[in-house]
């Protein structure tokens, strides 16, 4: 079974690469330059259709980063998301999230990082998004994955 | 920077909504308390600066052209 690493759900066809869906981080992204829009798109033009990472591009091209949603390398990953944030995400029901987890690769192109200290958490009913820093929990900055 | 003096119990102001409360005080380690709305997040600073390095990393990891970025999801 392929899980999704987009999002791209039967009832919202606007998440597509044609089209791409923009997601609203009001209050940025912790540490980048002040963008707020953001659209999910392939890390290059030849990347597969199926492929771990993402970029997630400003919409005015000020700063991207690689994300990957994490389930397909992290199948246990199930973070405790804060209420207060979520309020603020205006989530009422669980299913209504998307995780998308920043990545770095390491300087000698060996292997990559995935934090899952501090995932980029989407509404996908309203695409709002912020990142949530999760302090209080034992998920790491950088967790390695060789590929 | 402002520096204040306060003691067990007491709190400062800052603008209209936030409030920091010094809970506890023990040694060298403070407890404080911080009321502030919804919109405001808290952070302890060296999470945050991680955080902001690792975003940072993240972000210069997109203007590279590694092979590693276009592996595929495993086909289970």
């Amino acid at each position: 079974m392929i899980t999704p690493t987009v999002p791209v759900t039967s009832d919202n066809e606007a998440m597509t690469a044609d089209d791409p869906a923009i997601l609203r981080f009001s209050d940025g992204i912790i540490g980048l330059p002040a963008a707020t829009q953001f659209v999910l798109t392939p890390v290059s033009p030849d990347a597969p259709p199926d492929s771990l990472f993402q970029l997630l591009r400003s919409v005015d091209g000020s700063v991207s980063m690689v994300v990957t949603a994490p389930t397909a390398l992290f199948p246990d990953y199930e973070p405790d998301l804060p209420d207060d944030e979520l309020e603020t995400l205006g989530v009422t029901e669980a299913g209504e999230v998307l995780l998308l987890n920043p990545v770095t690769l390491d300087a000698d192109n060996s292997c990559v990082y995935v934090n899952l200290m501090g995932p980029l958490v989407v509404n996908t009913s309203t695409l709002d998004a912020r990142q949530i820093v999760l302090a209080d929990a034992d998920w790491p900055l950088r967790a390695k994955v060789d590929l | 920077m402002l520096v204040l003096s306060r003691k067990k119990g007491e709190a400062v102001v800052i603008g209209n909504n936030v409030t920091v409360r010094i809970i506890d005080v023990r040694g060298d380690q403070v407890r404080v308390g911080i009321d502030a709305p919804r919109s405001i997040t808290v952070h302890r600073e060296e999470i945050y600066r991680q955080v902001v390095e690792e975003n940072a990393a993240a972000a210069r990891s997109a203007d590279l052209d590694s092979p590693l970025l276009r592996a595929r999801r495993a086909d289970d």
